[in-house]
């Protein structure tokens, strides 16, 4: 039987299809579906998943295959909307579960009001988008910062016009990393998590940690950040390398004198690394950030000013067209502060209205400070400290309404959602970059979209917690498989509020450090060091061996090699990892 | 110098962050009564639940008691320890105070020392780079003129866009060459152009720098959507990105012609 020729391939005429209600429609669906099951894992495992990656290979298979007409930066679009609104399943579940938790003890903290804190997300969500405004032509086009998962989302929605070798590339490292994810699920457990001399050799303390985390996802964050990631590795080793020994050495650790009752260096390593070193790289991150402000304002300067030529040229021809106008970061920002005011005003009666009003400016220029810090650092390493800067708005706001826990959690879940939301609009607008995308029509998609996933993350939480016993419970115990991690810790460090231990020096110091390290030419060093000092060793060492070999083969290879062999392999580490991730996820709530 | 600069840096964060991670000595102590308490309790815990597992001995369980009953009187202390600390932490500005006094100078020195170091590090890197500007002492062979290359590039671009532009019978095939000369601009062009960042700061300043990677970086952007457009089939977009990626390189030029004139 003789088969048909196929049909020659014929060029496609109209406008070029980039913000379509298909695209639209997909991205708002896939991005409500991912909330809802990502809030669930968050609950259960401790971690939620960004969404980039599973949109834009959904969105591949729907626009392209089943619909026939989608064009990449439709792909785009899709993948930039459901990963916005996917955003409130890490900004929700890291911070309102909390108050479930506390209320157990503290019933007085019971029965509250979802809707403040829906509109607090929402105005959370608003702020994230309109602060990255100015970052993007800062970042992206200026720092030209690398944001691995928006080389590997770029890699993935370009694959149509790669050619065979890229594609087949980004299979095998796609392959290799899905294989060794599966062989690390505790289910198969054919190798560990972790590399750990610690454990081969018992005589190596823990608070001198010789490990390797299994990650491909890290090795190839690792690959794409070749030299410009080694200070990050740098500030792991001299956290845990030299100042942990050293702490120890000269008894400025802790160390409750029961060595010869039971191993305790391990408590040690756990105390030095949650007392000493975590808050230490917090300062470091803050202070690294507030001076990288300070040393790049005449570029700063220029993106505003490309702004407002953008908010006065209308319809010109220009390039300058295609950014947002700087009138809707200050509309944005004034009305997002409003909206926290009356969500803070609405949330407790406690709250006077001089005290509303700070906890809202505090709110807006903490989270432009933090949403900075974290697209920076996810621009640099793809790891983003997004508890720890939530822990420092909920710290700050504990104290300005006198202690006030709703109301401090309140502005938490708006802090952890606008600098989540910061990160991730900045790692879609470098995959955009990548792909020719109109910033605009990114910025304009994910500002109207992204603050459904916020009542749908609320929702998802107030429904699990009445799952429980008597209708509540329903999370944050081990009977009920919802341990809720993020939340215990933020429950745990509001308890050590109330009873005033907030580590001032080291935050203090910390930010000393990093507004002097600010001063050597390197853009974002202080952010590095700080976050190293904020991660355990194993991640950023297995970091730095992606970062290692991505310059011993620079060295050896052209560029034109870099971008058409290491590019695709790295990009398929990250999307393997991540997808295999979620995927056993899953398997594992469906196994109950 | 660069390298003596490094060692400063690194000294200098060295030591800054290990006085800076330092606890006060009233708060390690509370850490270690706590501590103490943990871990004690947890060993008990431990060893009960050892001992209630179906399939311990009876020898074991003997031992565990034994060693229960040992840690007992430990246990007990830890508790009283404990219930000595009073329930408020150490105040803020104590600790702050408290730990500036104790650890203030060498803090300081560290500090000091990175600053120092960085300082050394611009002024090494300002000597480099003025040294490597083409025509400079350090320069390479293969430098790239920023200048001249931003001229060749943005002919090269606009060339191809007319060619495109004069394309009457179009297809699909025949994108394809078009897509290869876009993948050899933004390799052999725009990027030895964007790598020029530093060469570009020495020169005009982080301000012009700006004002230079701003429109040269839309130029960026628009090759690649001209090359997604033709991947995309559609060849209206590709030659009209073609022509606005064409756009973005003149006006760079025309930045780099505003920036000349107002240094000389």
């Amino acid at each position: 039987m003789s088969t048909l020729p196929a049909p020659p391939e014929r060029l496609v005429t109209g406008p070029y299809r980039e913000i379509t209600i298909p695209a639209v429609v997909l991205g708002v669906l896939l991005g409500a579906l991912m909330t809802a099951a990502f809030v669930y894992i968050a609950l259960k495992l401790g971690f939620s998943m960004p969404g980039s990656t599973v949109a834009a290979i959904l969105g591949f298979g729907l626009l392209r295959g089943v619909l026939k007409n989608g064009t990449i930066v439709e792909n785009n679009i899709n993948q930039t909307i459901a990963s916005g609104v996917n955003n409130a399943s890490a900004g929700i579940s890291f911070t309102l579960p909390a108050l479930f938790i506390l209320s157990v003890d503290n019933p007085a903290l019971a029965n509250f009001d979802p809707v403040p804190f829906i509109l607090a997300a929402m105005a959370g969500t608003f702020m994230g988008v309109v602060i990255i405004i100015p970052l993007r032509k800062q970042m992206i086009e200026f720092e030209r910062l690398r944001f691995p998962s928006g080389i590997a989302v770029a890699a993935i929605l370009k694959s149509p016009g790669a050619g065979p070798r890229q594609a087949k590339l980004l299979m095998w490292g796609f392959l290799i990393a899905t294989a060794f994810t599966v062989m690390i699920q505790g289910e198969v457990g054919l190798i560990p998590e972790e590399l750990s001399l610690n454990h081969l050799i018992p005589s190596i303390p823990e608070y001198f940690p010789i490990a390797l985390s299994i990650s491909f996802a890290s090795i190839g964050a690792g690959l794409l950040s070749g030299m410009g990631g080694l200070p990050f590795v740098l500030g792991g080793i001299l956290a845990w390398w030299v100042i942990a020994p050293i702490a120890v050495g000269a008894g400025w650790a802790a160390d409750p004198g029961l060595g010869e009752v039971m191993a305790q260096d391990g408590w040690q390593a756990g105390s030095m690394y949650l007392t000493m070193l975590r808050p230490l790289g917090i300062g470091i991150l803050v202070g690294g950030a507030l001076a990288g402000v300070v040393a790049s304002f005449p570029a700063l300067k220029a993106a505003f000013k490309s702004l407002s030529v953008a908010a006065r040229s209308g319809a010109i021809g220009g390039n300058s067209n295609d950014e947002m106008s700087s009138r809707v970061l200050y509309i944005g920002l004034a009305a997002s502060a409003v909206a926290l005011f009356v969500a803070a005003m609405l949330a407790s009666d406690d709250v006077s209205v001089g005290q509303g009003i700070a906890m809202a400016v505090t709110g807006v220029v903490w989270l432009a400070l933090a949403g900075l810090i974290v697209a920076q650092a996810t621009g640099m390493t793809d790891i983003s400290p997004l508890s720890g800067m939530a822990l420092i708005a909920v710290t700050l706001i504990f104290f300005i309404s006198s202690e006030n826990i709703t109301a401090a959690i309140l502005v938490g879940v708006a802090v952890c959602m606008g600098i989540g939301q910061c990160g991730d609009m900045m790692t879609d607008l470098k995959s955009g970059h990548l792909i020719g995308a109109i910033p605009k029509r990114q910025q304009l998609a994910q500002f109207a979209l992204s603050w459904i996933g916020a009542p749908i993350a609320i929702g998802a939480v107030f429904l699990l917690w009445s799952s429980g016993p008597d209708g509540m419970n329903g999370f944050g115990t081990i009977e009920s498989g919802l341990t809720a991690p993020q939340g215990q810790a933020l429950a745990s460090v509001i308890k050590s509020l109330s009873v005033g231990d907030v580590a001032l020096e080291k935050y203090v110091g910390g930010a000393a450090i990093g507004a002097g390290l600010s001063v050597f030419p390197l853009g974002g060093i202080g952010v590095l060091v700080g976050l190293a000092m904020y991660l355990p060793l194993g991640v950023t060492l297995t970091y730095g061996l992606g970062c290692l070999v991505s310059i011993w083969l620079s060295r050896r290879k052209d560029n034109a090699w870099m971008g058409a062999t290491l590019v695709p392999i790295a990009a398929g580490f990250i999307v393997g990892e991540a997808l295999t991730n979620l995927g056993a996820s899953l398997f594992r709530l469906a196994a109950g | 110098m660069k390298a003596i600069a490094i060692i400063c840096v690194m000294v200098g964060v060295g030591v800054a962050a290990a006085f800076g991670s330092r606890n006060i000595n009233e708060v390690r102590d509370r850490q270690n009564t706590v501590g103490r308490l943990q871990l004690l309790g947890g060993a008990v815990e431990a060893l009960e639940a050892e001992a209630a597992e179906t399939g311990t001995t009876a020898e074991r369980k003997t031992a565990i008691a034994a060693e229960i009953t040992a840690l007992a009187p430990k246990l007990a202390e830890a508790q009283a320890a404990k219930a000595k600390i009073p329930p408020e932490a150490v105040e803020a500005s104590t600790r702050l105070s408290g730990w500036f006094s104790a650890n203030g100078l060498p803090f300081s020195a560290g500090v000091l020392l990175i600053i120092f170091g960085g300082l050394l590090a611009r002024r090494a890197d300002k000597t480099a780079m003025q040294a490597a500007l083409p025509g400079g002492v350090g320069a390479k062979k293969d430098a790239v003129d920023f200048g001249v290359k931003l001229v060749t590039t943005a002919a090269t671009v606009r060339t191809l866009y007319g060619v495109m532009s004069d394309v009457k019978a179009r297809s699909v095939a025949g994108l394809e060459p078009f897509k290869s000369q876009v993948e050899a601009i933004i390799q052999n062009d725009i990027e030895p152009l964007i790598e020029t960042k530093h060469q570009v700061i020495g020169r005009f300043g982080m301000a012009g720098f700006a004002q230079l990677f701003g429109p040269l970086s839309g130029a960026e952007r628009y090759l690649n959507r001209a090359w997604v457009a033709m991947v995309d089939r559609h060849w209206d977009e590709a030659q009209n990105s073609l022509d606005r990626a064409a756009q973005g390189l003149e006006d760079t030029i025309a930045e780099l012609e505003t920036l000349k004139l107002a240094k000389t």
